[in-house]
C-alpha cells in the first residue's frame, strides 16, 4: 500500500531527525564544556574537576562562576537571536530577514549609549535603557508598518538607518565614554554576570515557548499569506504575536551582550539546510544549534588575542563568508 | 446545503469594486464566476470568505449571516483556494496538513495525517508525499493544494482560477478532480476567464463585468456571441459540433 511506503519515509526522515537532533545536543552539551574550562587564565578542565573535589585554591570558584555565567549567557543569547530569526524569516517569506530588521539593535545602541553618555553607566541601568529602547524602536515600526509585511520591511529599514544615524551621532560627540560606547556596540559576554542571565533567561524562556507553539502557523504563511488566511490563520494576529515575541527576545539579548551580528540569519540558514523549512523542526534545530555555536564563538573571542576580541566581530568575520557561501549555492534560492 | 451573496458592495481606495453583487448556489453545483481580468471575480472570492469586508449588503450560508465570522471559523465552513502561492521547501504532505489548521490547536496530529494521506490520494499524489513542494510542476502543485483544501473537509470551495497557468492536461486533470469532488456533495464557485472551459466544466455561469452580475444561467443559455461581446469586449464565433460548443474570437469590438 502506497501509504504505508509514505509513513515508511515518514518514519525514516523522522529517524534521522532525531539522530541530527542528538549530535546537535551533544555538540551543545561540549561546547558548553569547552567554554567552561577554557580562558585567559589559564585553569582548565582539570583544574574545574579538581574543584569538585574540594580543592578552591587559586580563585578557581570566582573562575568557574564567571565562566558558568558567560556560557549560560552566550547559550540564552544565541537561542534567543536564532529562534527569532527563523520565526522573522518564515514571517518575512525571505531568507535575508534576520531579528534585527525591525529596528531592534540599532533601538538599543541608543538607549545603552544615551545611558553611557549621560553618566548612567551601569550594568543595570545599560540593560534598561537597551531593553526600553530596543522595544520603543519595534514599536514605532509596527506602528508605521503595520499595513503589510511589506510596509514594517520598509519601516525597518528606515528606523534602523534613522537610528544608526544617531547612534554615530552619540559616538561622534562621547569623548571619553568612546570605549565603552563602542564596546557595547561591539557586543561580547565579557561583562557577564548573574542578573544579566536571569534577564535573558526570562526573555528566552518565554520567547522561545511562544514561537514553538505557533510554529504550524507559521509553517501555514510559508505559501503566502492569503493561503495562510484560508487555512484559518488570522495573519495579522500572527504578525503581531511574532513581531512582539521577536521584540522580547532581541531586545533581551541585545541589553545584555550588545550587537552581536549575523546569528539570527547563519543559525536559521544552517538548520534550514539540514532540516528544511518546517518550523516545527526548524525553530528547535535552531535553539540547538545556537547552544552549540554561540559559546565556541565566545571561547575563539576569549583565547584569539591578548585581552579578547568582542564576539560581535567573531561573528560578522564568520557569518558574511558563510552568507557568501549561502549565496553561491547553485540549489539556494532567494524566495520573494 | 444554500448560499446566498446579497446585494453586495465592496470599496478599496474609496473606489466601488463590488456592486450589488447578488446570486445563490445550491448543493453539489460547479458554478463559475466568468469574467475578464479585473472584472472582479477574485474580490467576489475574497469577500465571500472575509478577506475583504463588504460596505453593504450580506453573505448567507443556511441562513445564517457570515459577515462577523473569524477567518478560523469560515476556514472550517469553506475552503479557499488563492490565485498565487509563493515558494516553499515544505514537503508535499505538510503542505496538505496545512488544510487541518482550523483544527489543530499546536500540532497535527495521527487523525489529521490520515485525513491528509486521503486527501493525496483523492487527487493521486500519493506518491509525492515526502516531494519538496518547489519541486514539483504547475499541474502537480495545484493538485497538492486542492488536496490542502480537501483536508479542511468542507462542503464548500471558492477556486480562484484553479486552472491558470496549466498546459491543458493538467487543466482537465484539475478539472475533473473538482468535478469528481462535486458529485460527492461538495459545491464549487469558481473563477475562471476561460470561457471554452466555463462552456464545458460548469452548471452555472454568472458573467461578471465591471464589479457587476451581468448574465446568468445555464452555460449553453448565457454564453452566446451577444453576451461575450457585452462582457468581454470581443466578437466570437460560436460553433457547435457533435452536441459540444466551441467559442472562437475573431476580433475586438
Amino acid at each position: 500500500m502506497v501509504f504505508i511506503l509514505c509513513k515508511d519515509c515518514l518514519i525514516e526522515s523522522m529517524l534521522s531527525r532525531k539522530l541530527m537532533f542528538l549530535i546537535l545536543g551533544m555538540g551543545g552539551v561540549i561546547s558548553f564544556i569547552l567554554s567552561v574550562s577554557v580562558g585567559s587564565s589559564g585553569m582548565g578542565l582539570h583544574e574545574m574537576l579538581r574543584m569538585l573535589s574540594g580543592d578552591y585554591s587559586n580563585n578557581i570558584g570566582d573562575i568557574l562562576d564567571y565562566r558558568l555565567r558567560r556560557t549560560i549567557l552566550a547559550t540564552l543569547v544565541g537561542i534567543s537571536l536564532s529562534s527569532s530569526g527563523c520565526a522573522m524569516q518564515s514571517l518575512f517569506r525571505n531568507p535575508l530577514a534576520d531579528p534585527y530588521i525591525l529596528g531592534v539593535s540599532s533601538g538599543a545602541s541608543v538607549g545603552a549609549a544615551l545611558a553611557i553618555l549621560s553618566g548612567h553607566g551601569t550594568s543595570h541601568e545599560i540593560i534598561t535603557a537597551a531593553f526600553i529602547s530596543a522595544l520603543m524602536a519595534v514599536y514605532a515600526v509596527y506602528a508605521l508598518g503595520k499595513k503589510s509585511t511589506y510596509f514594517l520591511l520598509l519601516a525597518g529599514i528606515a528606523m534602523a538607518t534613522f537610528l544608526s544615524g544617531v547612534t554615530s551621532f552619540l559616538i561622534y560627540i562621547s569623548g571619553e565614554s568612546l570605549r565603552q560606547v563602542l564596546f557595547w556596540i561591539m557586543g561580547g559576554f565579557w561583562t557577564a554576570n548573574w542578573t544579566k542571565v536571569k534577564v535573558v533567561f526570562m526573555t528566552a524562556i518565554i520567547g522561545t515557548a511562544v514561537m514553538l507553539y505557533n510554529s504550524w502557523r507559521l509553517n501555514a504563511i510559508l505559501l503566502g499569506e492569503e493561503h495562510a488566511m484560508s487555512v484559518g490563520v488570522d495573519v495579522e494576529k500572527l504578525r503581531r504575536v511574532i513581531i512582539s515575541t521577536t521584540a522580547l527576545l532581541t531586545a533581551g539579548a541585545v541589553s545584555v551582550s550588545g550587537v552581536i551580528g549575523f546569528v539570527g540569519i547563519i543559525i536559521p540558514h544552517t538548520a534550514r539546510l539540514v532540516f528544511g523549512e518546517d518550523n516545527r523542526i526548524l525553530i528547535p534545530a535552531s535553539i540547538l544549534l545556537s547552544a552549540a555555536f554561540m559559546p565556541a564563538v565566545d571561547v575563539v573571542a576569549r583565547v584569539s588575542a591578548p585581552g579578547e576580541i568582542p564576539v560581535g566581530i567573531i561573528t560578522s568575520l564568520l557569518g558574511a563568508p558563510f552568507f557568501i557561501y549561502l549565496l553561491r549555492r547553485k540549489r539556494y534560492e532567494v524566495q520573494g | 446545503m444554500r448560499f446566498r451573496v446579497e446585494d453586495v458592495e465592496v470599496e478599496l481606495n474609496s473606489r466601488k469594486i463590488l456592486d450589488g453583487v447578488t446570486f445563490e448556489i445550491s448543493k453539489g453545483e460547479i458554478v463559475v464566476l466568468l469574467g475578464p481580468n479585473g472584472s472582479g471575480k477574485s474580490t467576489i472570492l475574497r469577500t465571500i470568505f472575509g478577506i475583504l469586508k463588504p460596505i453593504k449588503g450580506a453573505i448567507y450560508l443556511n441562513g445564517g449571516k457570515l459577515n462577523a465570522a473569524s477567518v478560523e471559523e469560515i476556514a472550517k465552513i469553506m475552503g479557499y483556494l488563492p490565485q498565487e502561492h509563493s515558494e516553499t521547501n515544505l514537503r508535499v504532505i505538510d503542505v496538505v496538513l496545512l488544510g487541518r489548521t482550523p483544527y489543530i490547536s499546536v500540532n497535527p496530529g495521527k487523525e489529521d495525517y490520515r485525513v491528509a494521506e486521503e486527501a493525496l490520494k483523492l487527487v493521486g499524489m500519493e506518491d509525492f508525499a515526502t516531494r519538496k513542494f518547489s519541486e514539483l510542476s504547475g499541474g502537480e502543485r495545484q493538485k497538492v493544494i486542492l488536496a490542502r483544501i480537501f483536508c479542511q473537509e468542507t462542503d464548500f470551495m471558492l477556486l480562484d482560477e484553479p486552472t491558470s497557468h496549466l498546459d491543458i492536461k493538467s487543466q482537465i486533470e484539475v478539472l475533473e478532480i473538482i468535478r469528481r469532488i462535486t458529485e460527492k456533495g461538495k459545491t464549487a464557485l469558481v473563477a475562471m476567464h476561460d470561457i471554452n472551459l466555463a462552456l464545458n466544466f460548469s452548471d452555472r455561469v454568472l458573467m461578471v463585468r465591471d464589479g457587476k452580475i451581468v448574465h446568468t444561467g445555464k452555460p449553453e443559455d448565457v454564453i452566446n456571441t451577444e453576451t461575450i461581446k457585452d462582457v468581454f469586449g470581443v466578437r466570437v464565433e460560436i460553433l457547435k459540433e457533435n452536441g459540444r460548443i466551441l467559442v472562437v474570437p475573431v476580433g475586438v469590438r
